[in-house]
């Protein structure tokens, strides 16, 4: 028996504590909810941490395929890129099922000599925090472009100040500013 | 290999987040979930409150927020006159039981997981200030009653949070009580006016609105060659030319619009879809450079400036002459015009209860306002088959239909769309039921919150409603989003570049535009936006 065939046994113990300790990294009132509420279109951060942990815990284990990994990073961390982590933060889901293997299989790998086995697990899984840390900076720099892109749309007469000409022409002869004092040649005012 | 209990202990990760009461929690303003402040000019300009007289432009993210030496006595005293003006306010305040029917219903908190953003603890921001400096048991329990003192901390917070709030109306759906917590907004927002703590993007527009009729600020020439430009593509892709009438006298119908549909991509293929509705239907009516803005950004100030802004609806149509007014795809303008509008100016004794003048059709339900939506006065073309369709030219378009907040929770408007795109595509595909009708999902950029800066508090706010677009692009291969409003129309394009890649956004009127069979029209290949129909592909 290795380590990996140890874990697969205790896939599903190691998968629950993944899935708990990343909704943990969100305030208690918000854990409590993301546990209970089971319809994914009701609770869709929780719905879609929760169906990536798991295929992405095989991954680590058997496939260890870039490609799946990427997409199954890309459903949790493209969401945490836009709420209130930092950086660290938003990639640290993968670090956290370091300490959960370190915590379920201290006993074994004391008896069994599985140590160099944990030593190449936890290889992959560093490897598995760089992919985050590309699928984040894809996502900020997305956020990014979609940024860029508002501002080169946005109608250059939408800047600087309103160009309702009665209005430019009275603040430059000084005749009161704004509908305090407005002559409301504009028809503003009231509409009876 | 040696045993190495260090190793284990190595590894000391710990993300939770600080626990404790969330009175205590100082506000953490992070850059991408705010927006930036009002200029000064511009709230002078509307004669609104500005801080010029006490204090430099504002940074938010500084520590001291340079307020007035007297800032709680005037925040204090307009939220007094507005607990006894506003007796809606005032019960709001009162009876709510913290069940928590509406926490988990909000698609800031759920697409954040921030639980300030529960509308509840949103709103109990303001209400412990209500039961802190105005309520006796408050004032004596303190804390134990839910109460605390307004601090400029409790006004950081207020401010922050109230601007995560796109007065969608979900939460409000599911409150046992009947609360609006939308409103709760609308009056946190309106005191924090009393300190001219508003967003640029909303007084900007305002400004803006007030000095030229629109929230783009589009003067009447460059209004109309706005929509010359469409005409011009019309012509292109078409093969029809035509000349709709600005400010005409005495047309039967003044038709109003948001600004977005004259300017913003895609609005304006909208735009497009009235032009040629209203030419193939030879309606008498006429565009307004003045009542040309449909959207209502003084509602997300103060109501005696959404009043303003409204009111150059009914002026123009009373200069004009015009019998009845019709209304574009528009979000909160819907809300405004059904809720708002008749208790502002009625009764609107000078236009005449809408009749459609091609079908003959009473729109009694505009009876009081005297507006008639797009899409009722669309769908009841299409039931009295006074429309030629050719939906066929939509088959490359697998159809979602997003009901945008206020005209679904605002104005019931749930089977026109619905109607209509039916009628005007061959594929036709639902959400999930918990995400459309009443309870459909803000696109996540409402009440004034589509500006850029807060593209973060956009992006994780439009989820909940990608989350369900994403379902059914993977399960019917979806790529077109139809909506009914301006600010979805510019909104969902960015959170669908960046959930939904592969699906693109469109107002039904396109939509209609593109199946409508036009007298005279030229060989369609090419859809109203230019691209061949044979080989386009949607994105955002």
């Amino acid at each position: 028996m290795n380590l990996d065939k140890l874990l697969a046994k205790k896939k599903d113990l190691i998968v629950d504590k993944w899935i708990n300790s990343i909704y943990e990294s969100y305030p208690s009132e918000t854990v409590e909810f993301f546990r209970h509420q089971r319809n994914k279109f009701a609770n869709p951060v929780g719905a879609d941490i929760s169906e990536a942990v798991g295929p992405l815990f095989d991954e680590l284990l058997n496939g260890n395929n870039q490609k799946n990994m990427f997409s199954l990073l890309d459903k949790i961390v493209r969401i945490r890129a836009v709420q209130d982590f930092p950086p660290s933060g938003a990639v640290a889901v993968v670090l956290l099922l370091k300490k959960i293997i370190r915590d379920e299989t201290k006993k074994d790998i004391d008896t069994d000599g599985f140590f160099e086995d944990l030593l190449e697990l936890e290889s992959r899984i560093d490897y598995c925090i760089l992919l985050a840390f590309d699928v984040y900076m894809k996502c900020r720099e997305k956020i990014w472009e979609i940024k860029l892109d508002e501002f080169k749309k946005r109608p250059f007469f939408v800047e600087g100040e309103a160009r309702c000409l009665s209005y430019m022409v009275r603040q430059e002869q000084g005749q009161g500013k704004g509908t305090k004092d407005c002559c409301n040649s504009c028809g503003l005012g009231e509409v009876r | 290999m040696a045993k190495n209990p260090e190793y284990y202990e190595s590894l000391n990760i710990d993300y939770k987040p600080p626990r404790g009461n969330w009175m205590d929690r100082p506000v953490d303003i992070k850059s991408g979930i705010y927006c930036y402040p009002a200029r000064p000019v511009v709230l002078e300009n509307v004669g609104m409150n500005d801080r010029s007289d006490w204090g430099k432009y504002w940074v938010i993210e500084d520590e001291d927020w340079e307020l007035p030496d007297d800032w709680k006595e005037r925040f204090l005293n307009k939220m007094r006159d507005m607990l006894d003006k506003y007796r809606t306010f005032k019960i709001y305040m009162d009876i709510c039981v913290r069940c928590g029917a509406c926490a988990d219903k909000c698609h800031y908190f759920l697409g954040s997981g921030d639980p300030m953003n529960m509308p509840v603890l949103r709103a109990e921001l303001l209400r412990s200030i209500y039961r802190g400096e105005f309520t006796k048991t408050g004032k004596i329990l303190g804390r134990f009653a839910g109460a605390r003192k307004l601090t400029k901390n409790a006004l950081k917070q207020l401010w922050y949070y109230m601007f995560q709030c796109s007065e969608c109306r979900r939460c409000s759906v599911f409150c046992p009580y009947g609360i609006d917590t939308a409103e709760i907004t609308i009056m946190g927002r309106e005191i924090m006016n009393e300190l001219g703590m508003n967003i640029a993007w909303v007084q900007e527009s305002v400004s803006k609105c007030i000095h030229t009729g629109n929230h783009l600020g589009l003067q009447p020439q460059a209004y109309k060659e706005c929509i010359d430009a469409m005409l011009w593509d019309i012509e292109d892709n078409v093969g029809i030319t035509f000349e709709p009438t600005f400010n005409r006298k005495g047309a039967e119908i003044l038709f109003v619009t948001p600004s977005g549909d004259v300017f913003a991509d895609p609005g304006i293929f909208t735009l497009a879809g009235y032009l040629m509705l209203f030419e193939h239907l030879g309606l008498d009516y006429t565009w307004s450079t003045y009542a040309s803005e449909g959207g209502d950004f003084g509602y997300f100030t103060a109501n005696e400036m959404a009043k303003r802004m409204n009111g150059k609806i009914y002026n123009e149509a009373k200069r004009l002459g015009v019998k009845w007014i019709l209304g574009g795809e528009c979000g909160h303008m819907w809300r405004v015009l059904n809720q708002y509008m008749t208790t502002w100016h009625g009764p609107i004794d000078f236009l005449e209860e809408p009749v459609s003048p091609i079908t003959g059709t009473k729109f009694e339900n505009a009876k009081a306002h005297k507006m008639v939506h797009i899409m009722e006065f669309v769908a009841d073309l299409i039931k009295h088959n006074k429309l030629k369709l050719d939906p066929s030219r939509n088959d490359h378009l697998k159809v979602t239909y997003h009901d945008s907040c206020n005209p679904s929770r605002g104005l019931g408007l749930f089977e026109e769309p619905r109607y209509v795109i039916k009628n005007v595509c061959n594929h036709f595909y639902e959400m999930p039921e918990n995400t459309i009708r009443e309870q459909t999902y803000c696109c996540g950029s409402g009440s004034g919150l589509n500006a850029s800066e807060n593209m973060e508090l956009r992006l994780r706010g439009g989820f909940p409603r990608q989350n369900a677009l994403r379902y059914v692009a993977d399960k019917y291969g979806v790529n077109m989003l139809a909506c009914i409003c301006a600010i979805d129309r510019a909104a969902l394009p960015p959170a669908a570049q960046y959930w939904n890649p592969d699906v693109g956004v469109t107002g039904v009127c396109e939509l209609v535009a593109n199946a409508l069979i036009m007298e005279g029209e030229g060989e369609r290949t090419h859809n109203i936006r230019g691209f061949e129909i044979a080989t386009w592909e949607p994105e955002p």
